[in-house]
């Protein structure tokens, strides 16, 4: 197994987890700051419009993450491999993609649609 | 400078030791989150924590209930460590003291629990809620440690497990060994910090 192949397997399997939590950490701290003040903005942005961009960004990372999980699965190396945990992982990372990445884009709707300094 | 194709060692776990591990990963996520919330309550509380009059949590009990689930870790890591080594009567042994400290361990929380419940219930207040939410979880989870225990046993008590084949051992071991470590961050969340 290459060096490569190993970081892109790890990159894989912790991509769109991340992403996720960076989406949630980040949007609660982002509606937390920019909602304090009257007129809702951060660093003269929108929050609603910061929000967006943090969804589409972990979104994005998510999808890679799949992505380079596929590419893992169809390229595999039963040399390499022995006991088939790379062919596991990618798998695992695979559908952890598709799970993350839905998530993502309910809680990016979610902030889309609904005005994120709502007191409700 | 270091080639991008430079040969790396093979993953020398099982599938089954990486599958626990994304087990674990997110189960940790789970009590991330419970504990995030416990401190988004308590932080959006306005007075004193635990609210509504409940007092500060008695720290005796959860004491000595986390000394036995930190010291059970001990025999849990013996009990991997003589299966690798082939050694059935020591395995056999760790997993029976393990069995038995985390044994103790749920009955205390049972105790814990009876008492708890006469000055508050999960229906009481959001602290309540948390409370029993984050540590009912945990305990499920020593139960489901428990029984991955009991059935270890019963496996290496007819001669199961080997000096090459113990990955259920190896897996169970992992697993008790999150059980105690998520326990730290219950007791000194939710006992600890509201008892200083």
């Amino acid at each position: 197994m290459t060096a490569g192949r190993r970081l892109a397997l790890a990159g894989a399997v912790l991509a769109a987890p991340v992403a996720w939590a960076a989406q949630l950490v980040i949007g609660y701290g982002v509606e937390e700051g920019g909602c304090s003040t009257a007129d809702p903005q951060l660093a003269g942005l929108d929050v609603a419009n910061v929000a967006g961009v943090v969804s589409v960004v972990a979104l994005a990372v998510a999808v890679l993450g799949g992505l380079t999980a596929l590419l893992l699965l169809r390229r595999r190396d039963e040399s390499a491999d022995p006991r088939g945990s790379v062919h596991f992982l990618a798998g695992a990372a695979a559908m952890a993609a598709v799970i993350f990445s839905v998530l993502i884009v309910f809680g990016g709707v979610a902030t889309l649609v609904l005005d994120p300094c709502s007191a409700g | 400078m270091t080639s991008v194709a430079h040969r790396a060692p093979p993953l020398t776990r099982e599938p089954a030791w990486w599958g626990m591990l994304l087990l674990i990963a997110t189960e940790a996520a789970l009590f991330a989150l419970l504990l995030a919330s416990y401190f988004y309550v308590k932080f959006q509380t306005a007075g004193l924590w635990p609210p509504d009059g409940i007092a500060d949590p008695k720290l005796a009990k959860p004491v000595v209930m986390t000394l036995l689930l930190m010291t059970s870790s001990i025999p849990a890591y013996l009990a991997e460590r003589n299966a690798r080594r082939g050694d059935q009567r020591g395995l056999v042994l760790a997993l029976l003291a393990t069995l038995v400290l985390g044994s103790a361990f749920l009955a205390l929380q049972i105790w814990e629990y009876t008492e708890k419940a006469k000055l508050f219930t999960p229906q009481t207040n959001a602290y309540g809620s948390l409370f029993y939410t984050i540590t009912g979880l945990h305990g499920a989870h020593v139960v489901a440690g428990l029984v991955l225990l009991v059935w270890t046993l019963a496996f290496a008590l007819r001669g199961a497990f080997t000096a090459e084949r113990h990955l259920a051992v190896q897996n169970v071991s992992l697993y008790w060994h999150f059980v105690h470590g998520v326990w730290l961050f219950v007791f000194v969340s939710l006992y600890l910090l509201p008892a200083l």
